[in-house]
């Protein structure tokens, strides 16, 4: 067999939260499939600068974590994003950071103790054949991934042979931080006029708590009823990721990465991409509260972050 | 009739926005919402991440760092000014023939059907496979084509409790609308019958028989041709 020649990852302990994902499949929207990919992608970008990768290569994103694995490659691995316990051999070993591990190495994920998703990347990428241009994996669809699914005990995740690479952190200043209420950036657009100024108040000063029924689909909201004005029928329309979609109920859904392509609720805007990210980070309970930006702001913000990564990516490249 | 005009250019997103082509769904406005996805598609190149037409809009999510909302807007008003300009597109979808076996066996929901309507299960059938259908979206799942528009005799609301199941294939109606659930999911559409024929593969070239635009009629079939062509049953 050939991954007796080829290096990769034995997945001692996985489930349904451990997933392949890239940064999301694009094209096939309007064929009604969900662009998937890294709900934190700042995280994913992250792991992967760590290891010389493209942004886009193929990781783990693991929710929750309890996942190990075992290395059967010399390699580069690093982990980013919720804070969980990371054993390399049963020792301690550092997030944001490039590791290099051996064949026979133990790698150890234990259960979150702040944010949600890590991602786990390796040099090189995972080698997983791409669906529709992504390896990004969709449950729903049974898209992506190895077989359409999920990564279960057993799997084996083949990588690229490697050289030797550079050692890189990101220092903790730097870090994505966790806060007990997180703030979410939203923009004003597709329904807006739907809600009374009333209503945008009461989104705006009320805290949500994240529901226990939030999944990549979408992060489910409970607080105060949004009430939308009477309206006439709404045909159904495209959705985009980051719409607040306001339910029958008067409760927010934040559309996550995996999300319907197509709805008919009312939505009184959206959550900049960068709010997403710390948005995937909040587990079940955690509060929530929406801030209204104007677009140029929240396009200034995101020209900031991307211009920062750049600046890291082009510092590491000369460490390299 | 080519006095179709962008009505309005909504916020999707920080890198998407809407545009708005009717207040009605109609055969010209998927006319042009099909023309003009295409000719954007074409202009923008990878630039467009994606383009979700449905019924009176087109989304379309741009690559993050392209999107200059107000540069846009001119140029996406002046894009559409000068295609309006031109005569009104034909609808020049593909038109599909998709068999269709109705029966109690495959559409659970036709009893009720013909009592909530007050006519014969034959009628219901008989009004659904007479009609052409267009198709004005695709989503909900990959594959799930709205079909638009049942006769009137048949508009029906959606189960007050969609159920957890449907078998992949169904054929179901709700209010004005008819689709074929591509994949078994759960699912609050009336179901009348089944489609054996695959309407998503993802080792298909195309993807689904199926695109926004074309034509769609239902051709009745029997039983025995459905098991024949691998149908399933809700007994089995």
């Amino acid at each position: 067999m050939d991954r007796l020649k080829q290096g990769g990852f034995y997945l001692l302990k996985s489930h349904a939260l451990c997933q392949l994902q890239d940064l999301g499949r694009f094209g096939v929207a309007g064929l009604g499939l969900t662009e998937g990919g890294a709900c934190d992608q700042q995280s994913a970008m992250l792991a992967n600068m760590l290891l010389g990768n493209v942004a886009g290569a193929a990781l783990l994103e693991i929710g929750v974590g309890g996942v190990s694995l075992r290395a059967q490659a010399n390699t580069y691995i690093s982990l980013t994003g919720a804070q969980m316990p990371f054993l390399i051999n049963g020792q301690p070993a550092p997030r944001y950071c490039t590791i290099a591990v051996q064949s026979g190495d133990l790698i150890e994920i234990g259960y979150a103790r702040a944010g949600l998703r890590c991602y786990l990347a390796v040099a090189g990428g995972f080698l997983v054949p791409t669906t529709l241009g992504s390896v990004s994996t969709v449950l729903r669809e049974g898209v992506g991934g190895l077989n359409g699914g999920a990564l279960a005990d057993g799997d084996w995740l083949a990588v690229h042979p490697c050289e030797a690479i550079a050692l890189r952190s990101l220092p903790y200043e730097s870090q994505p931080k966790f806060s007990a209420v997180t703030a979410l950036d939203w923009i004003a657009g597709a329904q807006y006029d739907w809600f009374s100024q009333e209503a945008i108040t009461r989104l705006d000063q009320q805290l949500f708590r994240v529901t226990k029924q939030s999944d990549r689909m979408g992060c489910r909201l409970s607080g105060g009823k949004i009430k939308v004005k009477p309206q006439a029928q709404m045909y159904s329309e495209g959705v985009c990721c980051g719409a607040i979609q306001i339910s029958n109920d008067g409760q927010p859904i934040v559309m996550l990465n995996d999300h319907q392509t197509i709805g008919g609720y009312a939505k009184p805007g959206a959550v900049s991409r960068l709010s997403l990210n710390a948005l995937a980070q909040c587990r079940p309970g955690s509060l929530v509260r929406f801030v209204k930006r104007d677009l140029c702001d929240v396009q200034a913000k995101a020209a900031r972050q991307r211009e920062w990564l750049a600046r890291l990516q082009q510092e590491w490249q000369h460490k390299a | 009739m080519s006095h179709q005009q962008l009505l309005s250019i909504r916020i999707a997103s920080e890198h998407a926005l809407y545009l708005d082509l009717a207040t009605e769904p109609s055969p010209a406005a998927l006319a042009r919402l099909v023309q003009l996805q295409q000719q954007l598609k074409q202009h923008y190149g990878h630039h467009l991440r994606d383009i979700v037409p449905a019924y009176l809009s087109l989304l379309l999510i741009f690559e993050p760092e392209y999107f200059a909302y107000k540069g846009l807007c001119a140029e996406l008003t002046a894009f559409c000014q000068q295609l309006f300009h031109q005569p009104a597109p034909e609808l020049a979808g593909k038109k599909v023939q998709l068999p269709v076996y109705y029966g109690k066996d495959s559409g659970p929901d036709l009893p009720r059907l013909s009592a909530l309507h007050g006519v014969p299960q034959k009628r219901i059938i008989e009004l659904h496979h007479n009609t052409s259908y267009l198709v004005y979206a695709i989503g909900f799942a990959p594959g799930f084509a709205y079909l638009g528009f049942v006769p009137p005799e048949l508009n029906s609301p959606r189960l007050a409790t969609p159920r957890q199941q449907v078998l992949q294939g169904s054929v179901g109606i709700a209010d004005r609308q008819t689709a074929v659930y591509p994949a078994r999911s759960p699912g609050g559409w009336n179901i009348i019958g089944n489609c054996p024929l695959p309407l998503f593969d993802l080792n298909a070239a195309p993807l689904m028989p199926v695109a926004v635009g074309d034509e769609v009629k239902f051709e009745p079939i029997e039983r025995a041709e459905f098991i024949r062509l691998g149908g399933q049953l809700w007994t089995d």
